[in-house]
């Protein structure tokens, strides 16, 4: 589903080695949490999985797509197999919630009838049923993130990319993302979710890739969150 | 593009000229502008033809009839100089009619043609019209050599200074046009770029969920068409207006010897080339603008 094979990463502007030879593979249902500090590296490998960047060195496949190797016309297509999740929500202030979902869903060609099916369901299921209506700014910051989600699962992609997606709230809501989140991997998506959220991560027992200054430095099973002890 | 989508694009397009009408309408207005002038180049340049054909009509070949010869013989020479190539026409003038000419011409003045009339010293004449100007010099050299023409006479200094100054300005028309065209798209590109960094945000989010670059494209593009369509429709009318104004000004000018274009005879063509023209500059600005966004 996602391989990295000896992936180095070098930014052409200031010559950072932003990954160092990483390999790893993440298989179809899996859940993974990518930690590391700052500029470990974790954003460079969410950029490579939305084709925004190359690798210098090695391959990168999604679901059997060297990036590497697409042409700029292909990339939108494999983005939508992709789902993405943000920090920051990414939401369209001035849509509802319901066109925010409905946004995603007419860029890749959704019929309205498509839409009107698919829409409640993926709003069920992130809770938000009774906010279709409601804008953006009228929304707590963890019904803005479940939102982002219901956008994301959409066009019902099989990777689900999540960075930092508790970043911006309090702990109560953040179980209620992870809770989501799991459901959501329950459901067959594959996740991978990059976050500095060390509770989280270890009350999950989830596989976690461990990345410091651009190398991986471990991958466990079933992990914890190891940076800094 | 399936309906569903041209729709959407129209609605996403017009919802974006809306939220910024301001800029919209001093878009329009710029490109109205824009319009306007080349507009009139159009009006200028088909307007400079059509009195170059007025001036061309004028410049006929006198080919003039040898004395000697009767009038009906000389009325016969006619059909050998219609048979000379690139003749047009041949219009005959007798010696009574030329001398008719002559005294007509002196009027008041204090020569007196009075009493003449038997000397003859006028010659019958034709005045040749030519169909390819250009060809005149060798025209007037066949006309030479036809039977009963004892002279020729050509106008080819004003003939070569008419297609001259119409060829020097109808270059000059191109290469204004090309520059207002320049402008415009530069204009409209610089608008939409206003409205494509208002939905920069949007654009970058429709990238990440997989959005095509042309899916992107076309909103701008159509509220590019959209301004650029106004504001060909805004100048064509002004255009109409100032140029109604102009023509019936000259009419009654007896400076202007010339009789200029009505603005039905080539309203078809400037609406065409305003529209077209508007629509294309509009889409192109828009394409500008947005390209380097894309780039995600």
């Amino acid at each position: 589903m996602i391989i990295f094979n000896n992936v180095t990463k070098i930014y052409e502007d200031n010559k950072a080695r932003a990954l160092e030879d990483v390999s790893f593979h993440v298989e179809k249902g899996e859940f993974v949490f990518l930690v590391g500090h700052s500029g470990a590296g974790k954003s460079s490998i969410i950029r490579m999985l939305l084709c925004e960047e190359t690798p210098t060195k090695g391959k990168v496949y999604v679901n059997g797509h060297d990036i590497g190797a697409l042409s700029h016309k292909e990339i939108p297509f494999l983005r939508r197999e992709i789902g993405v999740v943000f920090q920051d929500f990414r939401l369209l202030p001035s849509r509802t919630v319901y066109e925010n979902v409905a946004f995603a869903m007419r860029i890749v060609g959704a019929s309205t009838k498509q839409m009107r099916r698919r829409i409640p369901e993926v709003l069920n299921m992130v809770g938000l049923s009774r906010k279709a209506k409601a804008y953006p700014s009228q929304l707590s910051g963890g019904e803005q993130q479940r939102v982002s989600m219901a956008r994301a699962l959409a066009n019902n992609p099989s990777i689900l990319i999540a960075d930092e997606p508790t970043g911006n709230l309090d702990s109560e809501k953040a179980a209620e993302i992870m809770a989501i989140l799991e459901d959501i991997n329950n459901r067959g998506t594959t996740i991978l979710m990059a976050t500095h959220a060390e509770k989280l991560v270890n009350e999950m027992h989830k596989r976690v890739i461990t990345l410091d200054r651009g190398h991986l430095i471990s991958d466990q099973k079933e992990g914890v969150y190891t940076i800094g002890i | 593009m399936a309906f569903r989508e041209l729709r959407y694009f129209c609605s996403e397009a017009f919802k974006s000229i809306f939220y910024n009408i301001l800029m919209t309408l001093a878009s329009v207005i710029t490109v109205t502008g824009c319009l306007l002038f080349l507009g009139f180049f159009t009006l200028f340049s088909s307007n400079l033809s059509y009195i170059a054909d007025q001036i061309k009509e004028e410049c006929k070949i006198v080919a003039y009839i040898d004395p000697a010869l009767s009038e009906a013989e000389a009325k016969s020479v006619g059909s050998s100089i219609l048979a000379v190539p690139n003749v047009s026409g041949a219009e005959f003038e007798s010696k009574a009619q030329a001398f008719e000419g002559a005294k007509k011409m002196l009027g008041s003045s204090r020569i007196s043609l009075d009493g003449m009339e038997k000397d003859g010293f006028l010659r019958a004449s034709y005045a040749v019209s030519c169909k390819d100007l250009e060809k005149s010099a060798e025209t007037a050299q066949a006309l030479r050599t036809v039977g009963g023409v004892q002279e020729v006479k050509e106008q080819q200094d004003i003939t070569d200074a008419v297609l001259s100054t119409t060829s020097v300005i109808k270059v000059a028309l191109v290469i204004a046009m090309a520059l207002l065209a320049l402008i415009a798209v530069f204009i409209i590109s610089n608008t939409i770029k206003l409205a494509v960094f208002a939905r920069e945000k949007e654009i970058h989010i429709m990238k990440y969920i997989g959005a095509t670059d042309s899916f992107i494209r076309w909103p701008f593009i159509i509220e590019g068409i959209f301004v650029g369509l106004v504001g060909g429709a805004v100048s064509l009318f002004s255009c109409m207006a100032i140029y109604g104004g102009i023509t019936s000004a000259i009419a009654n000018s007896p400076f202007f010897p010339f009789t200029l274009r009505s603005f039905g005879n080539i309203s078809g063509t400037l609406t065409l080339i305003l529209l077209i023209f508007g629509a294309i500059m509009g889409a192109l600005g828009s394409i500008i603008a947005v390209r380097r966004h894309l780039k995600v």
